[in-house]
């Protein structure tokens, strides 16, 4: 337990004073001045917790204009919620001869929200006994704000790693399940170029996505991308509109048009001179019965003949079946005289809105 | 694989979002054996399993779109249907025993699949 300050330790304040110059001890304004300059907000109390003396700079920061009005109100009441406890459980520590310490939010008397480190401690009379509390709030909004900041920072840096994490688990699972399909037949070297080109076409298909966060990929980009390795581009024609394509749906329409053009630059269209392909597709207005429509359409080319159903390999298996499952839709290929036709009819997609892409310079 | 019981192929229900992860899988386990249902996300599983009652095996995965991750999935068939067998995977790291309903067993993503047909064996020999 406490006691009042014993008489040296004043006769040793008084002794500092003066060494610090003159006109500093004796001074009755310099208790004035020093409770006017400090920007805390430094309050005496009653022993039931109430205000009965507020400094000037205390003032300020507490942004009150008529004290009047609150002398004699009980401190703990300008605190809510676990404030309100913390406040009270204060003014009993130091009513006890200890210092009572918190950290917590609190209205200014304008009903600003401002942060606050405040502490609590006994103000003691000649006889040691505990006649006031001393009650100081430090304003800590600026410290709190950083600190949570940079808590909301971390957090959010830790839902992103948990993110890519997934997505980098799922994508190494894509890549063994296109491995699996892949490395099926008893050419090693024909397997691997397959599995390469598949997998520079899922890559080339992130890095569509990646422009946008995975928000969203535009229809053309993923097609162009997609038929960037194989030959004979020039003599592919692409038409529709522009369209922003779900991630799911871009990964599949990725791959579907790559196995497509790998069958018409083995065996179709653009396997001879004079072959052809045009890619159209067009988006209805949603609710219609048109839907969203894709075709692939070779002409000029060999004829082609419709392979038997057990004898249809990965590719014809990933462009069917992909297709329409990740745009809920129906796929048809006709091997027709004139050359390979696939079409795909699904619902409209809805009219996703481009992200704003970063200018690269 | 074979049930002692009934002498029919063992019946797994896939359900996995991602299309070529579920046509992969549903491959394999034909391959190895099993005849399989697919389902693309744990209502159609639901619908699948108030259909049907030869599912001896779910093989799920955890993280999918809708109203139930693969998780509540399996708590709801270890509820509703206490005798099918329950394989979970996921990328996510650290799923632990004790998110999984009781006799669950889970395998990371990516997945060898001897190791899931393994799991199930194991699972169908107790």
């Amino acid at each position: 337990m406490q006691t009042a300050a014993p008489k040296s330790a004043i006769a040793s304040m008084e002794q500092e004073l003066i060494a610090a110059g003159d006109g500093l001890a004796g001074n009755a304004d310099l208790l004035r001045s020093v409770l006017a300059g400090c920007g805390d907000c430094i309050k005496i109390l009653d022993l039931d917790g109430r205000l009965q003396f507020m400094s000037e700079g205390g003032k300020r920061v507490m942004e009150v204009e008529d004290f009047g009005k609150l002398k004699g109100c009980p401190w703990p009441d300008f605190w809510t919620g676990q404030g309100n406890t913390d406040a009270r459980q204060a003014v009993a520590t130091a009513i006890q001869g200890g210092v009572g310490r918190f950290k917590g939010p609190a209205n200014t008397a304008r009903g600003n929200l401002r942060h606050w480190d405040v502490q609590v401690a006994p103000i003691r009379g000649d006889k040691g006994q505990v006649t006031h509390l001393l009650s100081i709030s430090r304003d800590i909004t600026e410290e709190w704000r950083a600190v949570s900041e940079l808590r909301d920072a971390m957090e959010r840096q830790a839902l992103l790693a948990a993110e890519l994490q997934h997505r980098i688990k799922n994508t190494l699972a894509m890549v063994g399940a296109i491995a699996n399909q892949t490395m099926r037949g008893d050419d090693v070297a024909l397997a691997r170029k397959a599995f390469n080109s598949r997998l520079t076409t899922l890559s080339r298909a992130h890095d569509i996505l990646t422009q946008t966060s995975w928000t969203s990929a535009p229809i053309r980009d993923v097609i162009d991308g997609a038929l960037a390795l194989h030959p004979g581009q020039g003599r592919i024609d692409i038409r529709g509109p522009d369209l922003e394509l779900a991630p799911k749906q871009a990964l599949a329409l990725a791959l579907a048009s790559h196995e497509l053009a790998t069958n018409a630059v083995k065996y179709g269209a653009l396997s001879v001179s004079g072959g052809r392909v045009d890619i159209v597709w067009s988006n209805a207005t949603a609710g219609t019965d048109a839907g969203f429509r894709f075709g692939w359409t070779e002409s000029g080319g060999p004829p082609v003949e419709q392979p038997a159903e057990d004898k249809k390999g990965f590719g014809s298996r990933l462009i069917e079946r992909i297709l329409a499952n990740d745009f809920a839709g129906e796929v048809r290929i006709s091997y027709r005289p004139t050359g390979v036709v696939c079409e795909l009819n699904a619902p409209t997609l809805a009219p996703a809105i481009a992200p704003a892409r970063e200018a690269v310079s | 694989m074979t049930s002692a019981a009934t002498g029919r192929k063992t019946m797994v229900l896939i359900v996995e979002d991602e299309f070529l992860l579920r046509m992969d899988a549903a491959e394999m386990f034909e391959e190895a054996g099993f005849d399989v249902l697919e389902a693309a996300n744990a209502d159609d599983a639901i619908a699948l399993l108030e259909m049907r009652s030869d599912i001896e095996v779910i093989f799920t995965d955890i993280d999918m779109p809708g109203s139930m991750d693969g998780l509540k999935l399996a708590h709801a068939v270890r509820g509703r249907w206490p005798p099918i067998r329950i394989v979970t995977t996921s990328g996510q790291f650290g799923i632990g025993r004790d998110q999984l309903p009781v006799g669950g067993e889970f395998i990371a993503k990516p997945y060898d699949f001897d190791d899931v047909a393994a799991t199930i064996r194991g699972l169908m020999g107790r």
